[in-house]
């Protein structure tokens, strides 16, 4: 298992083995998101607090749960990153910045559209919305820093101890609904006996969490490998390969 | 089925989300596949040089 892991570390083996992935990935991805969507959209029935604007909750939740999933995925590649100094987990900790940007975006803008007809305003300085903001703004941070510094091994380093600081927002996240009055809705609970969501609305939701989590692994591995061509360009492999394409 | 695009009157809100969504998600995919075209072509370009 250890010996796989300093393999996939090699950024030859990693291109080569992600590179069948892809196809998977993206067909899972299409499948995942087209039953979901469906499945939320059409068969799932009208909440009768909030009518049909709930709907939102099945791209607003999936994509808020990512940008929080994608952080704790940066922050382990950036340990790893310090302390291995692994080329590949170095490159993580840059691409994950980027796609896990796009998700906070989204949380964001999708709950804004979910709010104004809920709460009857976009946005409201609430602990939940602003620890989700600060979340965005940790993810610019990390993208501005590694952009910023011209030896890509230093800019690694930087950002990876940004983003294990940032780690101390996701608790603060999560519990911000518990810990303060708050207008969003209090956190899910979906392990347990009695989930606090109907099933026909739960399904749907869980379907879309996965196709988002397929998503972010398909997009990484194509930004990853976009960077080690990007690094590796002097190498004779790289040459090989465009040589054969 | 124009029930269904209606959303109870809070279309506006919902088809957005989704079509903002939907565009941030696809654009992700198309930036990843364009700069790899144009890695590989930079390099190819080098090699000829």
């Amino acid at each position: 298992m250890w010996a796989w892991f300093h393999k996939l570390s090699s950024p030859k083996y990693y291109y080569e083995w992600s590179g069948k992935w892809l196809p998977w990935l993206g067909g899972l991805t299409i499948l995942l998101s087209a039953i979901g969507l469906y499945w939320g959209l059409v068969v799932a029935p009208t909440d009768y607090q909030q009518g049909e604007s709930y709907r939102i909750i099945f791209i607003h939740v999936p994509a808020a749960w990512m940008s929080m999933f994608v952080y704790m995925v940066m922050a382990s590649a950036g340990f790893v990153a310090l302390v291995w100094k692994t080329k590949i987990s170095e490159i993580v900790v840059s691409e994950c910045a980027v796609i896990g940007a796009v998700f906070t975006a989204i949380a964001l803008v999708t709950g804004m559209l979910w709010g104004k007809p809920t709460w009857g305003t976009y946005w409201t300085w609430d602990a939940r919305l602003t620890s989700e903001l600060i979340l965005l703004f940790l993810y610019f941070g990390v993208i501005a820093i590694y952009s910023s510094i011209e030896d890509k091994r230093v800019a690694a380093k930087a950002a990876s101890m940004l983003s294990i600081v940032g780690v101390i927002n996701i608790p603060i996240i999560h519990y911000s609904v518990t810990w303060w009055n708050s207008l969003h809705q209090p956190n899910m609970e979906i392990i347990s006996d009695k989930p606090s969501m109907d099933p026909s609305m739960l399904y749907p939701l869980l379907i879309m969490a996965i196709a988002f989590k397929v998503y972010f692994v398909w997009v990484l591995f194509m930004r990853i490998r976009n960077e080690i061509i990007s690094r590796e360009r002097a190498t004779k492999w790289v040459k090989e390969l465009v040589t054969a394409s | 089925m124009q029930e269904f695009f209606y959303m109870d009157g809070k279309w506006m809100y919902v088809w957005s989300s989704y079509a903002i969504t939907l565009i941030a998600l696809v654009l992700s995919i198309v930036f990843a596949n364009s700069r790899k075209k144009k890695l590989l072509k930079e390099i190819e370009d080098s090699l000829e040089d």
